[in-house]
This record gives structure tokens, sequence and C-alpha cells, in this order.
């Protein structure tokens, strides 16, 4: 080590001088305190031996001096004193001393204190290491979770979460947030909405979210149905999350102009259905496992089916909310929120209520979880806006002539959803896209009509009453559990004209048809009635009924302005 | 939050005291995985916990995979009805037999 002796009698300098030496240590001399501070700034020693009374300027002022010049540095002082110079101990302390040596010289006590202040010295200087590597990397940590967050942030966008009738609060606990929340407009009306807690926090609880969000999004623009996308979800999560990772997560399909709403709840806490009129509160339970945990084959599902209408809301979140904490330490509870629920359910305030609750409740504390929860109205769609022509770009990509037969048996009526594939193929045709809702609609009417009246026998009476539809599901659910024989079989044809095209679409199914005559006679009146054949007629050039009305032929023609 | 287990003949009792969370992974995984003989059933006492959170909803999974998965053994008791709560919205009875 370099050990800067500033000490001004030269023989007591000598002899500090040999000692330190015969400890392997160099020595820099200074007999005076302005020399010393001149030699510590030329190259800071280790440790100094500084004498406290000298000349020009004395120990204790090169002492405070050099506390206060170097605070970043640990530079050990001993000051050197006889035992005479009581008052003067305290002094030295006081300047910044960090210990004494004391006349007569002893070899030995100065040898060790000397070995005692370099272990410190290794010691701070180990420890400033770490501290700078440690910084380092997380400054590091930091900076990737920023960049990750980007790449989430365009992944898990909002969708429709902006909508007038849609209030929710997200509040994470750190830059990701293991809480995900969704929500899709449906290609036909209607809207999907997706809460999901996975497990743990930050990024590891954020990397589910990405393929889950993609398969939300991406499925529910394609027309899926909700089990169909509650099933995938599983799936991807059950390949991909290591054992005891899961998410739970609550997945709702509200279809406006039905008054319908199908749920999925597999671990979130109970949701509820507020009636604005009635006052109700519905509870929508949990019943499946999180999401994740079972294979493909063990997952099942039970969708719980409600009417949902004018008036009514449906209130979600995670258990974040549950889990808020207070200062004393106290939980929110399902009971405060159930109070707040009920509290302004009469007035439709059942969001903004228990924002103020759990603001109220938990003051400044920080939360330990993700408090995430969102209130949907139930609105009156306006469904025929989105049946307008949309200008689009003429394209020549795709096919230009083909026709296509699918004929769906009893197995494959059961398990299988044939619109997604067949919108996908139609939407192969560059410039049927922009008409992709009508043709969808045409179609998703047509199949579900044949599937479901047709082959299943279903009566749509049982649609129109306000719990009719829950019991017309169930029914719906009945039949195909037990369905044997019957088919449906779809061709579409489509070729090219000029700047637009034409398709031509048969369904037909084994069921015992309807008296079309009757119906045929409505399609005079020029509104849009919800559903149905009327509105086919409305957005098709042609609908005509064969054999007793179990076949359905449509003539679809568009044409593409060019932009 | 403590952990400890007793082996009586080819059943593994687990018992989880205090805060069932994420501080227990270490504690709770040493209990069954290296034992010189693999249990045949796994008890889990839940009778002094005080809390569960889905980090320890993790811990059971992992117990029930090592345990044989679908073919395992794994009882829970001696739950409280706020245990008992978190258990049932997460319809864990599905895969653990709880009393």
């Amino acid at each position: 080590m370099n050990i800067l002796i500033a000490e001004d009698n030269f023989t007591d300098r000598l002899i500090l001088r040999k000692l330190v030496e015969a400890q392997g240590h160099q020595v820099v001399e200074a007999e005076n305190g302005f020399i010393a501070l001149e030699r510590i700034e030329e190259s800071l020693p280790d440790i100094i031996l500084l004498d406290a009374m000298m000349p020009e300027l004395d120990g204790f002022e090169v002492a405070q001096r050099v506390k206060a010049n170097y605070p970043a540095h640990y530079i050990p002082i001993i000051f050197i004193t006889s035992l005479s110079e009581n008052d003067s101990f305290v002094k030295c302390i006081e300047s910044g001393g960090d210990d004494f040596f004391t006349k007569p010289f002893n070899k030995v006590i100065l040898q060790a204190k000397i070995s005692a202040f370099q272990r410190a010295k290794n010691l701070y200087e180990t420890v400033i290491k770490q501290k700078q590597e440690i910084e380092f990397h997380t400054e590091h940590l930091i900076q990737e979770q920023q960049v990750a967050k980007k790449i989430f942030d365009n992944i898990a966008h909002k969708g429709a979460l902006a909508e007038p009738y849609i209030q929710y609060a997200v509040s994470p606990m750190s830059i990701f947030n293991g809480d995900i929340l969704l929500a899709a407009k449906r290609p036909l009306g209607g809207i999907n909405v997706f809460l999901g807690d996975f497990t743990g926090h930050g990024l590891p609880a954020s990397i589910g979210a990405m393929p889950a969000s993609d398969i939300f999004f991406g499925m529910t623009a394609k027309g899926f149905e909700l089990y169909e996308i509650v099933q995938e979800l599983n799936s991807r999560l059950h390949a991909i999350l290591p054992t005891g990772f899961f998410c739970c997560g609550l997945m709702a399909e509200i279809d406006f102009e039905e008054s319908s709403l199908k749920l999925w709840n597999g671990g979130l806490p109970d949701a509820y259905i507020l009636d604005k009129k009635s006052g109700e509160v519905q509870e929508l339970p949990s019943n499946h496992l999180p999401l994740g945990i079972l294979s493909e084959e063990q997952f099942k599902i039970n969708l719980d089916v409600r009417s949902f209408e004018h008036g009514q809301s449906l209130f979600v979140y995670s258990d974040g909310v549950i889990e808020a904490e207070n200062a004393e330490g106290e939980l929110f509870g399902r009971d405060r929120l159930l109070v707040a629920l009920c509290e302004s359910v009469t007035e439709g305030r059942g969001f903004s209520t228990v924002k103020k609750a759990i603001k109220s409740f938990v003051g400044e504390m920080e939360q330990g979880d993700d408090i995430t929860y969102i209130e949907v109205k139930n609105h009156e769609e306006l469904n025929y806006e989105s049946f307008n022509q949309v200008a689009g770009h003429f394209h020549i990509s795709g096919p230009s002539d083909s026709s296509f037969v699918l004929t769906l048996g009893p197995e494959s009526l059961k398990s299988f959803n044939p619109l997604p594939a067949l919108s996908q193929h139609l939407m192969e045709i560059g410039s049927l896209r922009s008409y992709r809702t009508q043709v969808l609609t045409i179609l998703t009417e047509l199949y579900s009509n044949s599937f479901e009246h047709g082959v299943l026998g279903l009566s749509s009476e049982l649609k129109k009453s306000a719990d009719g539809f829950a019991e017309y599901y169930r029914q719906r659910e009945k039949r195909i559990k037990e369905l044997a024989d019957g088919y449906v079989k779809i061709s579409m044809e489509h070729e090219n004209i000029e700047r637009g095209g034409r398709l031509v679409i048969e369904v037909c199914d084994s069921g015992d048809g309807f008296d079309y005559n009757k119906l045929q006679n409505s399609f005079d009146e020029k509104y849009l009635s919800g559903r149905g054949y009327p509105l086919i007629n409305q957005l098709a050039e042609s609908i005509e009924f064969f054999d007793n009305g179990s076949r359905v032929k449509v003539v679809y023609k568009w044409q593409v302005e060019e932009v | 939050m403590s952990v400890s287990s007793v082996k009586s003949g080819n059943e593994l009792v687990i018992k989880v005291s205090g805060k069932f969370d994420f501080s227990c992974h270490q504690d709770f995984r040493a209990t069954y995985e290296d034992l010189p003989e693999k249990p045949e059933k796994y008890k889990i006492d839940l009778g002094e916990t005080t809390y569960l959170d889905s980090s320890a909803l993790g811990m059971l999974l992992l117990l029930r995979d090592f345990a044989g998965g679908d073919n395992s053994k794994v009882h829970i008791v001696n739950a409280n009805s706020e245990i008992k709560k978190i258990l049932s919205i997460s319809n864990f009875e599905q895969l653990f037999a709880i009393d």
C-alpha cells in the first residue's frame, strides 16, 4: 500500500518511515499540512499517518479537508499523538480521524493497526465493486423489461375496452401486469371479454399473456365460438406453462341483439350480473379449473348461459380486489365489494361505487397484487350500421372461379364449427374482403338455421322470451349430445365478374323443412328485423327455397369501386 | 410460515403452518423430493395454515404431478373455511380429495 506520513519532526518521520517500509509498504513524506494536502492531490494514499501538531496547517485541518474532499474514497487516518495530549484525542476523532498511534512508537502495534485498516479497505472496495455490479445489472434488467413491455403492448392491445358502455380499472404492481383484460367486438355484433389472472407477478406472469391475447383476438375476429376460444387457450397454456403455473380467468360472450350472455369462469371469484330495474345481483361462480392445468382431453366446458338485457350489466374482477389491503392489514373482502355493488345497483353506478370504496379503504397503501375489474353495460347495438358497403381496393389476388361442397355428418356437426374455415376461404377472394361482415352474416344464418332448426329440430319461438334463450341453449346442447344421424351440406360457387364477383351459396339439411311461403310474404317489408331470412333477403341479390324448405339458395353479388 | 413432514408407513404427511405462499417453495419441495422411498399416499395438513395464495396452489399442483398426476393420492385435510373457499373457487376438488 501507499502510506502518507505527515509529521514535522524529522526524526519521528524517519522512524515511522522505517517501521512502515519494514512491513513492505511505500512511503510518501510531508513535513507540514499544506505539503500533505499537495501530496494527497498528486496521488491518493491508502492510509495517512498524521501528526496532530504541525506548523502551517495542523493535522486536524488536514483530516477535515481530506474527509470533505474525497467523500467517495475510504482513506483511514491514524493520528500520531503523545499520551499527554489527552484533550486532543476527542478532537482527533471529531475531525475525521479513525485511530491513534502514540509515542513511544511500538513497531508491533503500528503494524497491527495498518493491517487492520488494510483489511477494512479491502472489504470496502469489495462492497463498492459489488454495488456497482448490482447497479449495472439492475439498470440492464429494467431496460430489458421496458423493451419487452413495448412488445407486449403491441400484442395485448386494448381492443374494444374503449367502447362507451365499458368501464374498467387496471392497476399493475410492476411494469408488467400479471392480470390481463381484453375485449373484442365479434364480427357479427356483440362482444367478447376476457379477464385473466396469471400466477405470479411481473415478467414471468406476463409471458403467458402474449399467446393468450393473440388467440383471443385472432379467434374472435374469425368468428369462433366462446367454447372454442376457451379450449384453445387452455390447450396452448397447458403446453407452454410449466407445472404449477396457470391462469385463472373468465371469458364472456355477449350478444346484445339476442340479449344473451355466455360465460366461462375458471378460478376467478364470482362475477355478477347487476340489474338496475329489479335491483337484483346474480352470481356467476367459477366451476372450472383455471386455464393451463388440464390437458386437452381432460378439459370439459360447462358454459353458464343467462339472459342479458337492457338495464343489466356484467361486473367481473380479479382477486386483487378482494385482497386489497389497508394500513391496518385488513383485506377489502368480498363483503365490502357486495355492499358497494348492491348500494348502487338501482342507479346503475356499480363501477364508480366500487372504485370509490376501494380507494377510500386502501388509502395510500401500496398493493401486493394487481387490482383489475370491469363493468360491461348492456346497450342497444345498432347492428345494421356494419352492413353498409365499405369501399375497398380492387384486388386481383385469390381464387377467381372456384367451387366446393362440404357435407357434415352427425359426428362433425357435434364437434366441428365450419364457419371460421368457410369464412377464411371466402376472404381469400380479395375483392370480397370489404363485404366480409355481410357474407359472414349470410353464411352464419343459413348454417345455424339448417343445423338448429333442420337437423336438431329446435323451434325459434323459444328464443323470443327473456329466459327462453337459456332454455333454448340447454335444449340445443342436449340434442347435440344425442345426435345420431342427419347432415348439413354446404356448397359454394364463385365466379369473377368485372370488378367484383358472384357467389352462389346453397345449404341443405336432412330436416323436415318449413313453410317458406308464409315467410316470403314478409319479405316485402323494408325493415331489418334483426336476424333471419328477411335480413338475408336485404343483403343478397336473391334467396330461394326448394324441396320442402330444407334447401336454400342464396345469390350474392358484389362490386368494388376503384379507389 | 413453516413446513414440516412426517412419514408413517407409506404415507407422507406434510404440515404447513402460517402463510402458505411463495416463501415456502424450497421447504415444501424438500419434504417430498428426495426421500429414499417414494410414498404411496400424501396428506397435506392445512390445520394451521392461515393464508393460501396462487403460488401455494402451484406448489400443490407440482406435488400432485410428482406423485403421479392422475394416479396420485393427495388428500388435503383440516382446511378452515377461508382456505376451503379459495380451493373451491379454483375447483381444486376436481384434482384433490379435500376435507
